[in-house]
């Protein structure tokens, strides 16, 4: 299996009130951010067998507009077991279930999304691993037999994947982001 | 610090005999994907403080374009603890070593071989050597906040792939 997985794009401010903080949606900076990580994956030809993301509104609308972006036309999944909080082994859980698949991505947050790159590139949770917000990461060579494994190949800003364009707004090339 | 770690770029066929192999200069087209990337990199104008390079030719030739393009020809310097075959904690003790009491240098690049840069990302990263690591000739790893003791530990930001580098 050849893993890709985004953390959702930037979403506003945190809310006080914890039911709105969790059902916040992207910002506008976020949705622009994404559609060019997403025009930047279409780019690159990469085509996805499964896209699956935490139901949480900036993770689905992050996933819908990737999708839109590379010709998904399968039903995107809805995973709990991406939702902030739930335990890194119930989302290997699923995944495993997926293991004959080719080409999957998983759209989520963080910590949980770094804490499973760790466990899947090092067999243990604590990697220093930053993923930032519309971030990707891919994973070749993901397996579940014995323990889950994998390689890790690509950790990408949104930045890199910035396509450039003449708006100048978007030339401009950050130093240490 | 924040410590990039590049992978030499593509240097022509392997041969069986071991000095004949360490010299090897980079292929042409191995040195036409340098000076892409290098122009990618002097782009981002990162503050580079230090430019190490492992002795080997291939290794000391993508230095040399990667610093040229930045302007910091007086930056580069040769670590033997880069050479092929060296264990990634000699690495780690030299980097020790450029830190003083007071201050470490800030941007730090180093260029050397496969498989000791992955094993050196996965120490730092990871704990222990043998994490999952891709690194292509050409390709760039960035590890942020690197500290220095009292162990070497780093936040992983950047995993690149020379097609990535070519742009902007």
């Amino acid at each position: 299996m050849e893993l890709y997985i985004l953390r959702n794009g930037e979403a506003g401010s945190h809310a006080a009130d914890i039911s709105r903080e969790f059902h916040r949606s992207l910002s506008e900076a976020g949705r622009d951010e994404v559609e060019g990580v997403a025009r930047w994956l279409a780019g690159q030809g990469v085509r996805f067998d499964v896209i699956a993301t935490s139901p949480l509104p900036r993770a689905r609308e992050t996933a819908e507009i990737v999708a839109d972006a590379v010709d998904y036309d399968s039903k995107i999944l809805d995973w709990k077991a991406l939702e902030p909080g739930v335990g890194t082994l119930s989302l290997i859980g699923h995944l495993t279930e997926f293991f004959k698949i080719q080409n999957v991505l998983l759209i989520g947050h963080e910590p949980e999304l770094s804490k499973m790159i760790s466990l899947l590139i090092a067999g243990h949770h604590h990697c220093g691993i930053h993923l930032q917000r519309a971030g990707l990461c891919k994973l070749r060579r993901v397996t579940f037999y014995d323990m889950p494994a994998g390689e890790l190949h690509w950790l990408l800003s949104p930045d890199q994947m910035a396509v450039v364009t003449n708006d100048p707004r978007r030339r401009a090339i950050p130093a240490s982001r | 610090m924040d410590l990039y770690i590049l992978r030499h770029g593509k240097a022509g066929t392997h041969v069986a005999d071991q000095i004949a192999d360490e010299k090897r200069p980079l292929s042409d087209t191995g040195a036409q994907e340098m000076e892409a990337i290098a122009r990618w990199i002097a782009a981002r104008r990162i503050p580079f403080d230090l430019v190490a390079t492992s002795p080997m030719p291939r290794a000391r030739q993508t230095a040399e374009i990667i610093v040229r393009a930045c302007g910091i020809e007086q930056r580069l310097v040769e670590w033997d603890e880069l050479a092929q075959g060296h264990d990634p904690s000699t690495v780690i003790a030299r980097l020790q070593a450029e830190c003083g009491p007071d201050a470490c240098p800030s941007a730090v690049m180093i260029m050397g071989h496969e498989p000791g840069l992955s094993a050196l990302i996965s120490h730092i990263v990871a704990g222990h050597t043998n994490a999952g690591i891709v690194l292509k000739k050409g390709g760039m790893a960035r590890i942020r906040e690197v500290s220095i003791s009292p162990a070497v530990r780093g936040q992983l930001t950047w995993l690149l792939t020379p097609g990535m580098m070519r742009e902007g």
